[in-house]
């Protein structure tokens, strides 16, 4: 057993060596602040004329989203892309949500707008989709 | 099939599933901070860090029970994070949370039976580990003085 203590102590150790050196080669691999262009739902709904966009699932979508949101995510980006150029007008606000709070994927479709679009003007909703339900501005999945 | 045939084929089975769950992770490194943020349990900062770590961690596990080096040390580790990951999805059926377990890509815990069916597939990976474990120790006989 005391074998196994040390090999796991051993372990651990390459693993950490490993872990730093994939963050050495890759820091941006995963975002290190969210609050940059997060937007809470009260000052979404200030916005004028913003274009509402949905980062979740295909499925997710097809079975609720808020009335009007285009669906847009990383799986189907161009899928998702033409429709959005054929409505957005640039320099229009475009909010983008996903699942929640915990959700990164409305962080990384907005970058991945602002990076496209040449906009500053693309927000990712803070509390994403949770906090649509709790306005009351759309209702649980149909499904 | 002797013992020791058996024992291995059990490690390398596990072995690869960590080293799949591993692969996955670091495609997308993004997307499983995303599922560790859904157990709300970790701090984003927290979170981060597992990010770096668990993908790195479950790499040099598997290879360790593949190829045989360390690899009682990977066995015990293996177990301990079996044991932890039933923890935390067991906490997450408990306070009702919609989670993403992160363990090979996107993969939706809702229903008490999703959380079921995720905990049943890490007891069987227990099982088989613990398994194996014995068996090599029985085909070896008791381990030489080392503690």
């Amino acid at each position: 057993m005391k074998q196994a203590l040390w090999q796991s102590v051993l372990i651990l150790a390459l693993s950490s060596l490993l872990g730093a050196l994939s963050f050495a080669i890759r820091p941006d691999a995963v975002p290190s602040d969210l609050s940059d262009h997060e937007i809470e739902l009260s000052a979404a709904m200030l916005l004028e004329g913003a274009l509402w966009l949905d980062a979740r699932m295909d499925t997710d979508f097809d079975s609720a989203h808020l009335d009007g949101a285009l669906l847009l995510n990383e799986e189907n980006w161009d899928a998702g892309f033409v429709p959005l150029l054929d409505v957005w007008v640039p320099g229009s606000p475009i909010v983008v949500y996903c699942s929640s709070e915990s959700c990164l994927r409305s962080h990384q479709v907005a970058e991945r707008l602002r990076e496209e679009l040449g906009t500053d003007q693309v927000y990712s909703l803070k509390g994403g989709w949770e906090a649509l339900l709790e306005a009351g501005l759309v209702e649980r999945d149909a499904l | 099939m002797s013992a020791r045939v058996f024992s291995w084929i059990l490690y390398a089975v596990v072995g690869l599933f960590f080293g799949i769950a591993a692969f996955v992770k670091v495609q997308d490194p993004s997307s499983f901070l995303s599922s560790l943020l859904t157990y709300q349990i970790f701090s984003y900062s927290q979170a981060s860090v597992l990010a770096y770590f668990a993908p790195a961690l479950e790499v040099v596990v598997a290879f360790c029970l593949v190829s045989g080096v360390w690899r009682r040390g990977a066995a015990l580790l293996t177990i301990f994070m079996l044991l932890l990951f039933i923890g935390l999805v067991a906490q997450g059926m408990l306070r009702g949370l919609e989670m993403n377990c992160g363990c090979f890509g996107e993969n939706q815990l809702q229903t008490t039976g999703d959380y079921l069916l995720k905990m049943g597939q890490n007891l069987v990976l227990l099982l088989a580990v613990a398994g194996a474990w014995l068996v090599e120790t029985k085909s070896k006989g008791p381990e030489p003085s080392d503690g």
